[in-house]
């Protein structure tokens, strides 16, 4: 696990990834701080992490984008299986290495509060709060691009996917407010969501009946429950995107309470992400 | 002509075998951990919100001052209070509010309302509209 991490460490910095990255984090969130604490004095820093979780949407997919992708273009995968390691031990010290490459920028933002402390009246745990939340969100989504790395082996694809992923995340909420707060509107994308399941196990087990049965199984649960009591669909899909999101949890923290149950929510998101991708990874030995 | 035919279809069936075998399993398992990654949640989200979340805010927006500790703590009758609110439109320092109350007396329930959905309340609840200003 230690030697991936430490192959991983050097090759992220003796490339521009790392540095790109880093670069990227600290110029969005120094435009932050100019614009709310020196332009607008307000003293709040966790705002400034508020507006600069958008820039995830462009340096996750930079960072993760070759992981794995670029490990099955070059074949050099092969040699991932034929290591004394776990997959999962591979995996592990790839998601670490991407810990490292974020951590380093968010240690210089951290200094940030307790210089603007000595000009003002800043109120420090909720800060740091913030900016430990910054921290799990990024984790998170850092946890979703190994995932989606694992999926293809074309660098660009894999950005472009992440892009769209994390963009998603983050227009959630608004989106399904906006189209779908009805019954109705929720049972469609329920409905969806069952034709996608049925997709990935006809993908996975190359097992046409099977994919049939998940699909027709799950639709049939859906229109029985929509006949019994279609109230239960009322408001359904936003209240789940609300549950899902993991930019809306974040900004709880930005609004000053310290969520606990958030912070197991993004621990659980990484450790499924982290699963599905050694899942994806030990695919190509049965696939 | 036919043998390598044959052959071949009977690869192509030992391939699709060990697929069905290794993707239901990877399926089965996913599915299991996804199951147990829920209830963890759910388990968590359970917990009292006098656990869970804390106020971190500088003027103490979400936390209960001890003079309201001490009236919701000496409370002899139940209380039950209707939050009357469009799913989905939930107010965040109220909802917050509330489930402090909630996890702070055995005699205080929640209910939630929703205005176009649900029947009106009981006709011996007077409504006396007071929005909370924070």
């Amino acid at each position: 696990m230690f030697a991936v991490l430490k192959h991983e460490l050097r090759l992220y910095f003796h490339s521009l990834t790392a540095y790109v990255f880093g670069a990227f984090l600290l110029a969005f969130i120094g435009i932050g701080a100019m614009l709310y604490n020196i332009q607008a004095a307000v003293s709040n820093f966790e705002f400034v992490l508020g507006f600069g979780s958008l820039v995830f949407v462009v340096i996750v997919p930079i960072l993760t984008m070759r992981v794995i992708a670029e490990e099955r273009k070059q074949k050099t995968d092969q040699l991932l299986y034929a290591l004394p390691l776990t997959t999962t031990q591979v995996i592990i010290g790839k998601y670490l290495s991407l810990l490292v490459v974020y951590l380093i920028p968010l240690c210089i933002v951290s200094i940030y509060p307790l210089i603007f402390a000595q000009f003002g009246e800043v109120y420090l745990p909720t800060a740091y709060g913030g900016i430990f939340a910054f921290f799990m969100l990024g984790a998170a989504l850092l946890a979703i691009g190994v995932f989606i790395s694992s999926l293809t082996d074309n660098q660009g694809l894999a950005a472009g996917i992440g892009i769209a992923v994390i963009l998603f995340n983050y227009y959630s909420v608004s989106l399904s407010e906006y189209f779908s707060a009805t019954a109705f509107g929720s049972f469609i994308s329920l409905c969806i969501l069952a034709f996608i399941i049925a997709v990935i196990v006809r993908y996975l087990t190359k097992n046409y009946i099977l994919a049939y049965w998940t699909g027709g199984v799950l639709i049939a649960i859906l229109l029985v429950i929509c006949m019994l009591d279609a109230s239960i669909f009322e408001g359904f899909l936003p209240q789940i995107m609300t549950q899902l999101s993991l930019f809306e949890r974040f900004y709880t923290f930005v609004n000053g309470v310290f969520d606990m149950t958030s912070i197991v929510y993004y621990c659980t998101i990484i450790v499924f992400f982290l699963f599905l991708s050694v899942q994806s990874l030990e695919k190509r030995r049965y696939n | 002509m036919k043998k390598p035919d044959k052959r071949k279809s009977f690869w192509q069936m030992e391939k699709n075998r060990v697929a069905f075998r290794g993707g239901s399993y990877a399926l089965i398992l996913s599915a299991v951990v996804l199951a147990i990654l829920i209830i963890i949640n759910i388990l968590v989200s359970a917990l009292p919100a006098t656990l869970t979340k804390y106020d971190i805010s500088s003027s103490k927006l979400y936390s209960i001052t001890s003079n309201t500790k001490a009236v919701v703590n000496a409370l002899e009758d139940d209380v039950t209070i209707y939050w009357i609110v469009q799913s989905g439109m939930e107010d965040e320092v109220i909802e917050n509010l509330l489930e402090k109350y909630d996890s702070l007396s055995d005699k205080i329930q929640i209910v939630k309302k929703t205005p176009t959905f649900f029947p009106p309340l009981p006709s011996n609840i007077r409504m006396k509209l007071s929005p909370i200003i924070v």
